[in-house]
């Protein structure tokens, strides 16, 4: 299977293949990046004089129009009228609707009876996605992890007092994270930087299947994200503001039902590694 | 000598400090100031991130916090094996080829700042990148990665400006600390003034702090929100608060107890019929 998956080929080999598609390849021969590990990428020289944003638009919209059916920027997209009159999930000016076809994630919806938190699920802080996961200097910092009793390092959930309290929930606890798309644990960040019936996740945190599709150790939160577009004509993704339950996780529980997963190696400092899924 | 000057206004909690002392220290043998800091676990220059107040009103304080460099340092008599020194520039060493790691100075440090390296069989700590400043550095790394400039490192003299309006983190140790900080925030009371009948925010309305021992009043104007802010109030301490409007009933309370930092929640002023 790690033949199937890697090609054949050595991490040096990927390595290659990605340095020689990264477009810096003409700037930097592949001895000296490899000796040094990194490379700037230098500023333009002529950057003073690149036109910055829409400032041709700006100066001149007649003479430089934006590609809509007008020309201008439109509050009401000419174009989303003509070709999705019926979608209203995305009309032609944008207003907030409390649910439509595709997506039934608000406090308003019935769904938030069983489910009655918000997910914020922002770019995280310690990482751009879900790279620099596994950097042990940033993973110490208790916003990026919180240690659960097993020694794992577990995303950090945030969750306001009053939601915790009634949920028997303390600071550090495991928790888990669910709705009728699956679950993630987590661990229990209690603080007042979020506001009552929200519960903040960043996304980027490492899958760590326990149940592939259904539940994870990682915290990866996108894993029970609504699997919709933002509308059926629509390609953006409903990442963030959806609706979740949260409760403590038994890890002992979860450990007996589940061996295997658990016996899964980890880097008590840096996380799962490869080693975790593959044998090396 | 040299001294460390820390403005809490305007670190924003990016952890460069944190980061760069220990791209610095660990793994990197710095002799004969430092040997390797291990990996995980040691925070030469340690980010403390404060929560204060309650939701909404609430403010995160970061303060960096290091090796202070007390010039009645309590760690340097403690050690019996007179492995600590002071350089002449004021910076604080323990000496690795001296130390045992006994640990006697890590439980005599009120601050904190000195962890046991217990593989090596060393006490370590900030040496204000002493092994830097030697060739030539002007300022150790966590100074250099500070993008907003919150932490200064100069001679004591350069700094005076700033050392003169400074505090220390705790003076009641009485240590004489060498770094300084700048804009540690005192208690906030803080809280919203609105109206129930019409539904909405209430702004303009006068919010008078007064200190229950000295009498001392502050007086603020809620902003659109009906919300107000008094800022740098003394710790523990009490004050009352009082709430008027021309036209609505004033409302006061009394015993507000700034041990922690108080948001009073939202205020309901009357109309007066």
């Amino acid at each position: 299977m790690l033949k199937e998956y890697t090609d054949g080929k050595s991490v040096e080999e990927w390595v290659r293949i990605g340095f020689e598609t990264s477009g810096v390849q003409d700037l930097v021969s592949w001895e000296e990046f490899k000796e040094k590990g990194y490379y700037v990428i230098p500023i333009d020289p002529n950057w003073e004089k690149c036109h910055h944003g829409m400032i041709d638009y700006y100066q001149n919209p007649k003479a430089n129009p934006v590609d809509t059916p007008s020309g201008k920027i439109e509050f009401y997209a000419q174009n989303l009228a003509k070709h999705f009159p019926c979608d209203e999930e995305r009309p032609p000016v944008p207003h907030w609707i409390p649910y439509g076809e595709s997506h039934q994630e608000s406090l308003l919806h019935e769904r938030a009876r069983t489910y009655p938190l918000l997910i914020v699920s922002n770019h995280p802080k310690w990482g751009v996605h879900s790279q620099h996961e596994d950097i042990t200097w940033l993973r110490e910092i208790p916003t990026c992890k919180v240690r659960g009793p097993d020694g794992y390092q577990y995303h950090p959930a945030w969750i306001h007092p009053v939601d915790a309290a009634k949920r028997g929930i303390q600071h550090g606890d495991v928790v888990k994270i669910y709705n009728d798309r699956g679950a993630v644990l987590c661990g229990a960040y209690v603080t007042e930087r979020i506001m009552p019936g929200a519960v903040s996740v960043d996304h980027g945190a490492k899958y760590d299947p326990i149940v592939p599709g259904k539940l994870d150790r990682g915290g990866a939160i996108n894993a029970i994200a609504p699997r919709k577009t933002t509308s059926r004509n629509a390609t953006g993704m409903a990442t963030s503001g959806y609706l979740i339950e949260v409760e403590r996780a038994d890890l002992d529980e979860l450990m007996r039902k589940y061996p295997e997963p658990f016996k899964r190696k980890f880097h008590p400092a840096a996380g799962t590694c490869l080693e975790s899924f593959v044998d090396l | 000598m040299k001294v460390v000057v820390i403005d809490i206004s305007k670190c924003n909690g990016c952890y460069n400090c944190q980061i760069a002392c220990k791209d610095e220290h660990c793994g990197n043998d710095w002799m004969p100031y430092a040997k390797p800091q291990p990996d995980t676990g040691q925070f030469w220059l340690k980010l403390l991130e404060e929560e204060r107040g309650t939701v909404p009103k609430v403010r995160v304080t970061y303060t960096p916090t290091i090796c202070m460099h007390c010039d009645d340092a309590p760690c340097i008599p403690a050690c019996r094996l007179k492995a600590i020194y002071k350089r002449d520039d004021g910076i604080v060493i323990i000496d690795p080829e001296k130390c045992n790691g006994c640990g006697d100075c890590v439980a005599e440090c009120p601050y904190g700042a000195i962890y046991l390296n217990e593989d090596l069989s060393v006490a370590q700590k900030c040496t204000m990148c002493a092994h830097l400043l030697d060739r030539g550095w002007k300022e150790p790394r966590c100074v250099d990665a500070c993008p907003t400039e919150a932490l200064k490192f100069a001679e004591e003299d350069e700094l005076m400006g700033l050392i003169s309006k400074a505090e220390v983190l705790h003076p009641e140790f009485k240590t004489k600390p060498r770094v300084y900080y700048i804009g540690l925030p005192g208690r906030f009371v803080a809280g919203a003034v609105y109206d129930p009948e019409e539904d909405k925010c209430l702004e303009g309305a006068t919010a008078i702090l007064t200190d229950s021992e000295t009498g001392e009043k502050f007086t603020l104007k809620t902003d659109n929100y009906g919300d107000f802010w008094f800022e740098d109030m003394k710790g523990d301490h009490t004050y009352s608060l009082k709430i008027e409007k021309a036209g609505y009933s004033t409302r006061e309370i009394k015993d507000i107890c700034t041990r922690k930092d108080m948001n009073v929640g939202d205020v309901e002023l009357c109309r007066v019929v």
